[in-house]
C-alpha cells in the first residue's frame, strides 16, 4: 500500500497581466496545477505564450495579479520579497533561458555563486560539481572565463549552476536550445536521477526531444497564457 | 518676513515636507484598510498589499526627517539667540512667544510616535506576510495628526516670533522660580532630583540590559518600556538642579539650554540625545511585546528586542556618564567642595 503523494506544487487561479486596461495584456490566465513530488513535467507552447513568466512566478520571481501559489504546502503568494527570496533560495533552482551567467567569472565561480550566501562550498558540492563537470564533459574548462564558452557550454553551466543546489523544485526554462542530442541525453539522464530522488522538475521547451520523452511524466501545453486541457499528455511511469 | 529666515525656513520646510509625506501616506492608507483583506488572493487585495509597502517606505523616510526635526527647531532656536536681544539661549527665543514650548513639547512628542511608528513598522517587516499592516496605517493617522499640529505650532512659532522684543531668559524664568519658590526648592533639591533621576535612569538600563540578554522575558521587557518612558521626566530635574550647576560651575544657573553652548561644552547634545534615544528604543520594547503574539513570534522578534533594548542600555548609560562625568570633574578640580557649597 502506496502513501499519500506529496504535493511540491500547486496554483490556484494563478493569473498574470502586464499594463491597464485598454493596454492589457493577460500573460498567464487562470492557471490551476498541482504537482507531486518526484515528477518531471514538460510545458510546451508557442513563443509568447506565457511559459517563462508561468516560471517566474512559480519561482517567486514574479508577483501574480491574482491567485495562489503552494510551495511545498506553503502559499508565496503573500509573502515579503525578501521572505520570498529567502523560500526561493532553499527550494527552487532555475535554469534561465537568457543563462544568466556572470561574463566576468570562471565557469567554477559561477556554478558555486548561488552557494555564497550560505558560506561558500562545503566538500560535498564541491565533489558533486565536479562529478556534473564531468558528466557534461566541462572538467577542463572549470577555470576558464564564462565570455570563452560556447553557447552550448554556456548552457551545461547554467544547468550545473542548479543542480548544485540540491532544491527539491528545478525549473529549466529552454535548457535544450543550444544542445546537442548527446548533451540532451546526458541532461535528461540527469534530471530523472535527480526525479528518482524525489525532486520535482519542471522544463519550458520546443523541443520534440523532451516532449516526446517517455520518460517525461506530463506535458502540458500553453497557449495565450492558458493550459490546454485537451492537449495534455500524461504518462505513466513503468 | 520671519520666514526668510534661512533657519526658521529649513525648520518650517523640513516639518511641511515631512508632514506632507505624512499626511498623503495615512490617506492613502485609510483607503486600503477599509478593504483589506488579510489571506485572499484577489488582484485587490494583491495590489494593495504591493501599495501599502510602498507607503509604508515612502512614510518610513518622511518620519525619520520628523525626528531629525527635534533636533532641528533646538539648533533653529539656538541659532535665533543673536537676533533677539536679551536672549542668552534657546529658552529665551522659546519663551519669547505663547506657543514657543507648545512647539518644542508637540515636536517632541511627535518624534516619540514617529519612531515608534517605525519599530512598529520594521516589526511588521520580520513577517513573512503583512500581518501588522492594518495596524500600521491606522496608527499612521494618529501619527500624522501629531505632525500636523507639529506644523502648525512651527508656522505660529516662527509668525509670531518677534526679532525686535527685548526677550528674558532662563535666568529669569528658570533659575529665579527654583530658587524663590520654596515647595519648588524643597522638590528640585540637588539630593533629591539627584536622586530621582538614578533611581528611575539606573533601573531603566537595568532593565534594557536585561531584555538585550533576555528578550522572552515579558515582565522584563515591559518593565523596560515603562521606565524608559518615565525616565526622561525623572531625568529633567537631575539635568536641571545636579548637571547643569556643575556643568556651568553656577549653583543658581539651572538652564538645560544653556548646556548645548561652548559654555556647557555642547555636553546638552550627547545628553538629551541619550535621553530620547534610551527612551524611544525602550518604549519600542513595549510596542514590539505587545505585538508579538499578532505577528506569531518568529525568531527575528527577539532579535529585534535584543537591538532595541542593546541600544537603549546603551542610550542610558551614555546619559548617566554625560550627567555624572561633570559632577565628578567639579568634586575633582575643586577638592572635594560641592558647586552648592554644602547639601
Amino acid at each position: 500500500m502506496t502513501g499519500p503523494v506529496e504535493e511540491r506544487l500547486r496554483t490556484e487561479r494563478l493569473t498574470k497581466r502586464y499594463g491597464t486596461p485598454p493596454r492589457e495584456r493577460v500573460v498567464v490566465a487562470d492557471v490551476d496545477l498541482s504537482i507531486p513530488a518526484g515528477e518531471l513535467w514538460v510545458f510546451s507552447g508557442p513563443s509568447g505564450s506565457g511559459k517563462t513568466t508561468l516560471f517566474g512566478l512559480l519561482s517567486g520571481m514574479i508577483t501574480p495579479t491574482s491567485g495562489e501559489i503552494y510551495l511545498a504546502g506553503r502559499s508565496i503568494t503573500h509573502l515579503r520579497d525578501h521572505h520570498r527570496a529567502l523560500v526561493r533560495r532553499h527550494l527552487v533552482s532555475m535554469v534561465f533561458q537568457e543563462h544568466a551567467l556572470v561574463t566576468g567569472m570562471t565557469l567554477e565561480e559561477n556554478v558555486f555563486l548561488p552557494l555564497v550566501p550560505q558560506g561558500g562550498p562545503t566538500e560535498e558540492h564541491r565533489g558533486r560539481v565536479a562529478t556534473l563537470l564531468e558528466r557534461f564533459s566541462l572538467a577542463s574548462l572549470a577555470d576558464t572565463k564564462i565570455d570563452r564558452l560556447s553557447a552550448g557550454e554556456r548552457q551545461r553551466v547554467a544547468i550545473i549552476r542548479a543542480l548544485v543546489m540540491d532544491a527539491p523544485l528545478i525549473l529549466l526554462d529552454e535548457p535544450t536550445a543550444c544542445l546537442d542530442t548527446e548533451n540532451v541525453r546526458t541532461m535528461l539522464e540527469t534530471l530523472l536521477v535527480l526525479r528518482d530522488e524525489g525532486r520535482t522538475i519542471l522544463i519550458t521547451t520546443h523541443d520534440q526531444r523532451l516532449t516526446e520523452h517517455p520518460a517525461v511524466d506530463r506535458v502540458e501545453r500553453l497557449v495565450d497564457g492558458a493550459l490546454v486541457e485537451g492537449a495534455r499528455t500524461v504518462r505513466t511511469r513503468s | 518676513m520671519n520666514f526668510l529666515n534661512l533657519w526658521i525656513l529649513s525648520r518650517v520646510a523640513q516639518a511641511a515636507t515631512s508632514t506632507l509625506l505624512c499626511c498623503v501616506g495615512a490617506a492613502l492608507g485609510l483607503r486600503i484598510v477599509f478593504r483589506w483583506t488579510p489571506g485572499r488572493s484577489c488582484e485587490e487585495q494583491l495590489v494593495m498589499e504591493q501599495q501599502a509597502e510602498l507607503i509604508a517606505s515612502m512614510v518610513q523616510v518622511a518620519l525619520i526627517f520628523e525626528v531629525l526635526g527635534l533636533g532641528l527647531s533646538v539648533l533653529v532656536a539656538d541659532h535665533l539667540v543673536g537676533a533677539i536681544r536679551g536672549a542668552m539661549c534657546a529658552f529665551g527665543v522659546l519663551a519669547s512667544t505663547r506657543s514657543g514650548f507648545w512647539c518644542l513639547a508637540t515636536t517632541a512628542l511627535t518624534a516619540v510616535a514617529c519612531v515608534q511608528w517605525i519599530v512598529l513598522h520594521r516589526l511588521d517587516l520580520m513577517t513573512e506576510a503583512p500581518l501588522l499592516t492594518r495596524r500600521k496605517l491606522l496608527w499612521l493617522v494618529g501619527v500624522s495628526v501629531l505632525a500636523v499640529c507639529d506644523l502648525a505650532l512651527t508656522v505660529g512659532f516662527a509668525y509670531e516670533l518677534d526679532l525686535k522684543v527685548i526677550a528674558s531668559c532662563c535666568s529669569v524664568w528658570v533659575d529665579e522660580t527654583v530658587l524663590r519658590d520654596r515647595a519648588v526648592r524643597w522638590v528640585m533639591s540637588p539630593v533629591a532630583a539627584g536622586g530621582l533621576g538614578l533611581g528611575v535612569v539606573l533601573p531603566a538600563l537595568a532593565c534594557t540590559l536585561a531584555t538585550s540578554r533576555w528578550p522572552q522575558r515579558t515582565g522584563v521587557i515591559l518593565t523596560a518600556s515603562f521606565l524608559s518612558a518615565a525616565a526622561p521626566f525623572a531625568a529633567l530635574p537631575a539635568v536641571l538642579v545636579v548637571v547643569a550647576p556643575h556643568v556651568l560651575e553656577t549653583p543658581t544657573h539651572l538652564c538645560p539650554f544653556c548646556l548645548i553652548h561652548s559654555q556647557g561644552g555642547y555636553l546638552g547634545w550627547p545628553l538629551f540625545s541619550a535621553i530620547f534615544t534610551g527612551s524611544v528604543t525602550g518604549l519600542g520594547l513595549g510596542v514590539v511585546e505587545l505585538h508579538r503574539s499578532a505577528t506569531g513570534n518568529p525568531p527575528p522578534v527577539s532579535t529585534m528586542l535584543r537591538s532595541l533594548g542593546r541600544w537603549s542600555a546603551v542610550s542610558w548609560a551614555t546619559a548617566l556618564v554625560c550627567g555624572v562625568f561633570p559632577v565628578i570633574r567639579y568634586l575633582y578640580n575643586s577638592g572635594g567642595v560641592s558647586v552648592f557649597g554644602e547639601f
